[in-house]
């Protein structure tokens, strides 16, 4: 695959990393920097690196929904809603997400510079792969930056987790699978503890819903 | 038992604690929990050679526990058992993130790859930021995570250009040292000026701000310590640089705003304190690493006590605390300040000026606490029981020991001798 192939693909799945907003927010960061990241794992380590990022971001999907079912099913606990902003207000004109847009725009030139003067791993040549698990890790830190949620921390940690283990297995290469594979555990982990709330939250929702019902 | 073992003991500590408990109604029993993960610690195996997270020529994730590492857990573990214990209210929760933080940490002192150890950083950190929101939602809570995480994030990036850093200065070992930097003074709250964590010790409870200053920030700054001599020139020179730099700055600042700001004197005296050893390391001169263990054990015995807020029955108790943070032998918050000040007079005038004045301040916040002024307890917290008073008076001996004897007791927590 060719690097600016590679790039691109890296530079969608972080702008979507960058911007996406709502209950599922953390399962389809995840998805989308598993797939942005999975061809620049296959630059250095072939079909097994690639499966790295991108098992880890279908088991932060699968992960994710378990967690969602199995807090509802559970019994009631009052709790955190991850979603619900901590203290900023829920929504606004030039609000986060255009700051995000703008910290995405600016994450373009640095993810670049990274790519074109940093050398990871061994080959040099390999500069798409860089630019995608830089511009990755920048969404990443972007949506930390600007988190106002337990949610937007999750997605942060999800895509990180999956940026991290991909830039791993360039600088170590395919010998490195363990702790690639610990660092993209990351992505499971942070979805499934925003789906664990986010359920216990929704099942409170019901609970209430049905008691003002009766 | 080997560190992944003892890893998972941490966490299943916590599982349980927050499940049992609730059902037999017995919730104060949660500082059970990390007592036993931390006692079980001396069943732990430990290395004669602690290699650190920037150790690995080659990669493999092997995991390595050295000798002060394990001490530090044990020591930890016990000291979050006090201050559980001595907390006026429990919610359950603060056991869950204790643990989680407590195994995330195992891994933290036992990495001997950085990726590792960064991970184990991140899931560390999230633990308690997650924590601190739910119990006390509001931007200092949300800082934490923010701020923290970028720091975990920065030693996330920093771990891909660590195992390759040269001697000289080019763009790659210069991205490690300055993210390696950047990470470790963020999750340590050396950024900014300890605001974040300031801010959460004085908003959150003791019990909930317990496992980032007796666990996390600790095993961060030991880890910091065995990566410093491990990095080449290039790497290893902004990292001492910006600690020694800022750890100044941040000591003088937290130790100034405690002098001013009464009600959260001990967590800034506890913020200054880290910056100081963090400092210290940063003119990598071989006392300071000692000072650094020295000045986590003094706080580790002093937290259960100040960290929580005041009560009727533990004043005296929280005084004698108070006096063992004034920087006069044999007190034990003088041995560590001393050698880090040791380590900074041998590295100059220009940096032992400051670090003198930040101690000099310091110990007048603590003679300030030894005379009880801002120590009125809020109106709406219990009395200390009498097993809670016997506890208090447990700490203070255990403070004054350390005073009278650092180099034995620091011997066998930590196995250095000075």
């Amino acid at each position: 695959m060719s690097q600016a192939l590679i790039a691109t693909l890296g530079f969608l799945a972080g702008l979507v990393a960058a911007m996406v907003d709502g209950p599922r927010a953390v399962r389809v960061a995840a998805l989308a920097t598993g797939l942005g990241a999975a061809p620049a794992a296959a630059t250095i380590g072939g079909g097994p690196a690639a499966l790295v990022p991108l098992v880890a971001g279908l088991a932060a999907v699968l992960a994710g929904f378990v967690a969602v079912r199995a807090a509802g099913a559970l019994r009631w606990v009052p709790g955190l809603d991850p979603a619900v902003p901590v203290v900023a207000p829920p929504a606004g004109l030039f609000g986060p997400r255009s700051v995000r847009a703008v910290g995405a725009a600016l994450a373009l030139p640095a993810a670049s510079w990274v790519s074109l003067n940093v050398q990871v791993g061994g080959e040099a040549t390999a500069h798409g792969a860089v630019f995608a698990v830089a511009y990755l890790w920048f969404a990443g830190c972007l949506r930390l930056l600007r988190a106002r949620s337990v949610a937007d921390l999750a997605t942060g940690g999800a895509v990180l987790g999956i940026a991290a283990a991909t830039g791993w297995l360039l600088e170590a290469g395919p010998g490195a699978l363990p702790e690639a594979t610990a660092a993209a555990g990351l992505a499971p982990v942070a979805a499934a503890a925003a789906g664990w709330l986010t359920g216990r939250h929704r099942r409170a929702l019901r609970a209430a819903a049905e008691a003002e019902a009766a | 038992m080997t560190p992944v073992t003892y890893a998972a003991v941490w966490a299943a500590c916590g599982v349980v604690a927050a499940t049992v408990l609730p059902l037999l109604r017995r919730r104060r029993l949660a500082c059970v929990a990390p007592l036993v993960a931390g006692l079980l610690g001396l069943l732990a195996t430990v290395s004669d050679r602690w290699p650190g997270p920037g150790a690995a020529a080659g990669y493999g994730a092997s995991l390595t526990l050295g000798h002060p590492g394990v001490g530090l857990l044990v020591a930890a573990g016990i000291a979050l058992a006090a201050t559980f214990a001595l907390a006026p209210r429990l919610d359950g929760g603060e056991v869950v993130a204790a643990a989680v933080a407590g195994a995330a940490v195992v891994v933290v002192l036992a990495a001997t790859v950085p990726i590792i150890w960064a991970v184990a950083v991140t899931v560390a950190v999230a633990a308690f930021a997650v924590r601190w929101i739910a119990a006390t939602p509001g931007r200092a809570s949300l800082a934490a995570g923010r701020i923290a995480g970028l720091g975990a994030a920065a030693l996330l990036a920093a771990a891909a250009f660590v195992p390759r850093a040269g001697p000289a200065v080019d763009t790659r070992t210069a991205l490690a040292g300055g993210l390696l930097a950047g990470g470790i003074c963020a999750t340590l709250a050396i950024v900014p000026l300890g605001g974040w964590a300031a801010s959460a010790i004085s908003t959150l409870r003791g019990a909930d701000v317990a496992p980032w200053a007796l666990l996390v920030a600790p095993a961060i700054l030991f880890t910091a310590g065995l990566l410093l001599p491990s990095q080449p020139l290039g790497a290893r020179t902004p990292l001492a640089n910006t600690l020694l730099g800022l750890g100044l700055v941040t000591a003088i600042f937290n130790a100034v705003q405690a002098l001013r700001d009464r009600s959260a004197a001990y967590g800034r005296v506890l913020i200054a304190d880290l910056s100081l050893a963090a400092a210290a390391l940063g003119t990598l001169h071989s006392p300071a690493q000692i000072g650094g263990y020295l000045i986590v054990l003094s706080h580790l015995c002093a937290a259960p006590l100040l960290l929580n807020p005041a009560r009727d029955g533990l004043g005296r108790q929280r005084r004698m605390a108070w006096l063992s943070l004034v920087t006069v032998p044999p007190l034990p918050g003088f041995w560590g300040r001393f050698l880090c000040l040791q380590a900074f007079s041998a590295a100059g005038n220009r940096v032992s000026v400051p670090a003198y004045v930040a101690v000099a301040i310091l110990t007048a916040v603590a003679v300030r606490g030894l005379a009880g002024r801002g120590a009125a307890p809020p109106h709406d917290t219990p009395a200390a029981s009498m097993p809670g008073r016997a506890l208090g008076w447990l700490v203070v001996a255990a403070l004054f020991g350390l005073g009278l004897a650092p180099a034995p007791i620091a011997a066998h927590v930590f196995g250095v001798g000075f």
